[in-house]
């Protein structure tokens, strides 16, 4: 007779079912586990090895941000030399550089405002719903909001904080940070614009504008602040330009197909 | 010979999973972790109590559905308010598992040299 008893073993089928599940669970969770090490390319899901990936990737970025922007700067000397070559070539630098303006691919300085979008300093009332509460806070489309009334009223140049806006640029929430040009950055955001001061600060604070239309129902003017300034700097675009879809047409021929 | 079939239905439980092209739930992923180990908690307690002639089907089946879900539900609810409930399950859980191996592994011994002694 086996040491369990015959009689008693009937217990083993039970087990044995649920050996089953648990076989079924295990495969699961290692699965699970394998298929997002593999996809990360990190070797584990704990936190102190992730924590320190995501710090070398930030790291890695920085340089590469770095490296672009020392490139611009060489190519910029090379498009001065190129100017000093002939009156051909420096009609050809001329427009580079007029395109490098527009392309916001090089810093600019002027006349301008200067907006400062805050967290207001009052407290939502405690009986307040969840969404009124968010009106305490500055988000992604009073921010788009501004960019765009600055453009309308005449802006040439503008930066939310250090991201020069260009063709491409995003500004959008994740979560609690807000990214713009896909770069994260919180509060006291300031948006710099280069253009007609005076047009711009008008244009912003007009009957029914932006500033007066502003979270209107709790008073909360304190999160805006306008500044008219003689003299701002915009920094140039520092993000990636490539395309790797879009091709310029050559010809109107092209267009008609 | 019949002691050795809860292993094998983990070992068939576990091809019939990891070989199906499943779709793989990353927002649960360290949940089913937890859920895997609390079932191994329930398994190890089951062939501890049949070993130790206190099997009862009714409590090892119902403990089993429970401590599973039960395990990753309150890992989420600490999630969702901040306290790592986590660790605590892996601790309990993981004490356990182990109290349990021991418990069988003393069992097994004993009723082995009983039964040399009858032969």
């Amino acid at each position: 007779m086996s040491p369990l008893g015959l009689k008693k073993s009937s217990w083993i089928w039970h087990v044995t079912l649920l050996s089953f599940v648990l076989g079924m669970l295990l495969a699961a969770a290692l699965k699970t586990q394998q298929t997002i090490r593999f996809k990360s390319g990190i070797p584990t899901t704990r936190l102190p090895v992730l924590a320190k990936a995501w710090a070398d990737e930030k790291e890695r970025t920085e340089t590469l941000r770095k490296e672009i922007t020392d490139l611009r700067a060489k190519l910029t000397q090379y498009e001065n030399a190129l100017g000093q070559g002939g009156s051909q070539s420096g009609l050809l630098r001329n427009q580079l550089q007029e395109y490098a303006l527009q392309a916001g691919l090089v810093a600019v300085r002027g006349p301008g405002v200067q907006v400062v979008l805050q967290d207001s300093k009052k407290r939502p009332p405690p009986d307040a719903s969840p969404e009124l509460g968010d009106d305490y806070n500055i988000h992604d489309y009073d921010i788009r909001d501004f960019v765009s009334e600055l453009f309308v009223s005449g802006a040439e140049a503008i930066a939310v904080n250090d991201q020069r806006m260009i063709a491409t640029s995003s500004i959008r929430c994740v979560g609690s940070p807000i990214q713009v040009n896909g770069v994260p950055m919180s509060p006291p955001f300031v948006i710099t614009a280069i253009g007609p001061a005076d047009d711009m600060e008008s244009a912003l604070k007009m009957r029914g504008g932006v500033i007066d239309q502003f979270r209107i129902l709790e008073d909360l003017t304190d999160m805006v602040k306008v500044y008219n300034r003689k003299d701002l700097l915009v920094p140039a675009y520092s993000g990636s330009t490539r395309h790797d879809y879009a091709t310029p047409v050559e010809s109107k021929e092209e267009l008609k197909k | 010979m019949i002691a050795v079939l809860p292993l094998v239905g983990v070992i068939l439980g576990f091809v019939a999973v990891y070989f199906l092209n499943l779709p793989v739930p990353f927002g649960i992923a360290s949940y089913l972790s937890l859920a895997a180990l609390a079932g191994l908690d329930s398994v190890s307690g089951g062939i501890r109590a049949g070993l130790e002639d206190k099997f009862e089907a009714d409590i090892f089946l119902s403990g089993f559905m429970v401590n599973t879900l039960l395990a990753g539900l309150l890992a989420y609810l600490g999630d969702q308010i901040g306290v790592d409930l986590f660790l605590a399950a892996v601790v309990a859980l993981g004490g356990r598992v182990f109290l349990n191996l021991s418990i069988i592994r003393r069992q097994w011994l004993t009723k082995i040299a009983l039964a040399k002694r009858e032969a």
